[in-house]
């Protein structure tokens, strides 16, 4: 470093407390660093050329490479996957499961937000809203799967609708939608933490000035409220969508487990893109389709961010 | 008079209507509980109705599981997959946290060449689907580096979150200078000041952090359920669905008890430390967007 004739300069001009600081720096941020480059960028490098081959985890040993008698089949992979009916499917239904989770939690969420900022009683209504948040999945399954069947309160009420009392779990129907309902109730709860503290920043004058101009509680809400939680909820979708599109576990475990089990869900209707992934990935062994599929939805989550961006810049004041 | 009565009136109504939402939503967030709960204590099939007798309720189910039930062919029991539980969750959250809050802290608090650069690239990684890295990460792990089958390879790949190493920054941001400064003139080294003054003053956002790490690494599922070939080393989350399969169908209030176990130590940790994350998870979102 110090024989690199333009940095000698710069080099004198260090003193020893930046000397210090970049030794230090490093050193806290190091463990970062390293994860960063070897298990995140490296591994999605690696991804990217997998995506290219034919590789099979039982037939090729991935340590000789190319040796190993995997091959480049250029974009096969990815025509194979944009082509399979049980693909498309499972993008639509993850689609599906993402936009109505997504914006139910927020409507919801909000809703919440409300009330723990303006009732009496905050503290209670606030632990009360968030406790679902805490439930392990595999509990939030079973406890759902077993409130979701004839005679329960649950039914009984929505059959008042006209709703059909079945098992929703293993109802082609309805097994989706039970997935939606469950990871509403579980995250509403962190949505009205990240809107309570966007109301919470916003300065109690200026309802008071809209109050003394006349204007009504309704129209506060649309016209100040939800323009000053703009950030939040930017926030709060694209989060959201990044996680919903990714939707794996709880359909897994929904489709798999308890009476008639059935892989993808009654007549495949619990389907999902990561879903797909690991069967193709890890029942059929082919990692390379595998790989292909993790990028064409890897694709779908940046349309979704930056349409998303687009239509909250518009709203920006 | 008349006016001011009315608007009174309908402020009354309001309230009261407003009320009763807040109470309606909070009976459909706690009555899964209460539900399973009392469907967890109950005999025969029949669970799910809500027409029971107080006088037939049982801990059957939980004595079962708790002191007598084995998983048929390796004599497995449900505190062997806590205590795998407990070992996971425990050390990834306490390494996950030091490794948050030590970058968290560099920074905040260092000025070093590549500092922004390498600000961007954690921010992005936030934005980076974690599936996409599903494929290779096994691969790495478990023909690469040999580690299927181990707690190594759920462990040790799993130490880095941009998402929390950017909450400690937030944090480390609003800590007054001067204390910093006052430390070094006393000749109190990087490291001194790091673990004898800045973390136990940052009590409240590792307590935050860290209840929620380890309530996602005590639910994680995805991971275990790849890495791990033998039933002995499942944690409990998805030990449990071995629970959920038919071999219980003999009493459905097994798995039902087995899910309220499952939950109970989450429970309590978020009743002992609600008040901190409740707050800090906040404040992360509100620099998040």
């Amino acid at each position: 470093m110090q024989n690199k004739p333009g940095k000698t300069k710069k080099h004198r001009k260090m003193t020893r407390l930046e000397r210090n600081n970049l030794f230090w720096g490093y050193l806290f941020l190091g463990p970062n660093i390293i994860y960063l480059i070897f298990w995140t960028v490296l591994p999605i490098l690696f991804a990217f050329l997998l995506s290219f081959t034919n590789y099979d985890m039982l037939q090729h040993d991935i340590m000789k490479g190319f040796q190993s008698g995997a091959k480049f089949v250029g974009l096969k992979n990815y025509m194979l996957v944009l082509k399979n009916p049980i693909f498309i499917r499972s993008v639509w239904q993850t689609i599906y499961f993402a936009v109505l989770s997504v914006f139910m939690t927020n409507v919801i969420g909000l809703v919440l937000a409300l009330i723990a900022h303006n009732s009496k009683g905050k503290g209670f209504f606030r632990v009360a809203y968030f406790i679902p948040n805490i439930t392990t999945l595999t509990s939030l399954i079973i406890i759902f799967d077993a409130l979701f069947r004839p005679d329960t309160i649950v039914t009984d009420f929505l059959a008042m609708f006209g709703l059909p009392e079945v098992v929703w779990r293993i109802t082609p129907k309805y097994a989706m939608n039970l997935a939606i309902i469950m990871s509403v109730w579980a995250g509403a709860g962190y949505n009205m933490l990240i809107y309570l503290a966007g109301l919470q920043e916003i300065p109690q004058e200026v309802y008071e000035a809209a109050a003394l101009d006349g204007t009504s509680r309704p129209k506060q809400f649309f016209h100040i409220t939800l323009p000053l939680l703009t950030n939040k909820t930017f926030f709060l979708f694209v989060t959201g969508f990044i996680g919903s599109l990714q939707v794996y576990d709880m359909v897994q475990i929904l489709a798999d487990f308890g009476e008639k089990p059935q892989v993808g869900g009654p007549d495949g209707s619990l389907w999902t893109v990561v879903y797909y992934i690991y069967n193709v990935g890890w029942t059929q062994n082919k990692m390379g389709r595998a790989a292909a599929a993790s990028f064409i939805l890897f694709l779908i989550i940046m349309i979704f961010t930056i349409i998303q961006r687009k239509l909250f810049k518009d709203q920006t004041y | 008079m008349d006016a001011y009565r009315r608007s009174a009136m309908v402020y009354k109504v309001f309230t009261i209507a407003f009320t009763l939402v807040a109470i309606g939503l909070a009976v459909i967030t706690l009555y899964p509980y209460l539900f399973s709960l009392i469907a967890s204590l109950r005999k025969g099939f029949n669970i799910y109705s809500f027409q029971f007798r107080f006088s037939d309720l049982t801990t059957y189910a939980y004595e079962r599981i708790l002191f007598g039930l084995k998983d048929y062919e390796t004599g497995i029991t449900i505190w062997r997959w806590m205590l795998n539980s407990l070992i996971l969750s425990a050390s990834t959250t306490l390494l996950t946290l030091l490794f948050s809050s030590m970058g968290g802290y560099a920074l905040a608090r260092m000025e070093f060449a590549g500092k922004k650069a390498w600000f961007a690239a954690i921010l992005a990684v936030m934005m980076i689907p974690g599936q996409i890295t599903l494929v290779p990460k096994y691969i790495m792990i478990v023909r690469g580096l040999e580690w299927g089958n181990s707690y190594t390879g759920l462990i040790v790949p799993f130490l880095f979150s941009a998402y929390y190493t950017f909450m400690m920054r937030q944090f480390f941001l609003s800590f007054p200078k001067e204390l910093e400064e006052a430390a070094i003139m006393d000749g109190m080294g990087r490291i001194g000041i790091f673990v004898k003054m800045l973390l136990p003053l940052s009590k409240a956002p590792l307590l935050a952090a860290g209840t929620l790490l380890f309530m996602g690494s005590w639910g994680s599922y995805l991971w275990p359920k790849l890495l791990l070939q033998k039933q002995e080393l499942y944690p409990i989350s998805v030990g449990m669905t071995l629970m959920m399969n038919s071999k219980y169908k003999a009493a459905p209030s097994i798995p039902i008890a087995a899910a309220i176990i499952t939950m109970l130590p989450l429970l309590i940790l978020f009743i002992i430390f609600q008040r901190y994350f409740m707050e800090s998870i906040a404040n992360t979102g509100s620099k998040g967007a």
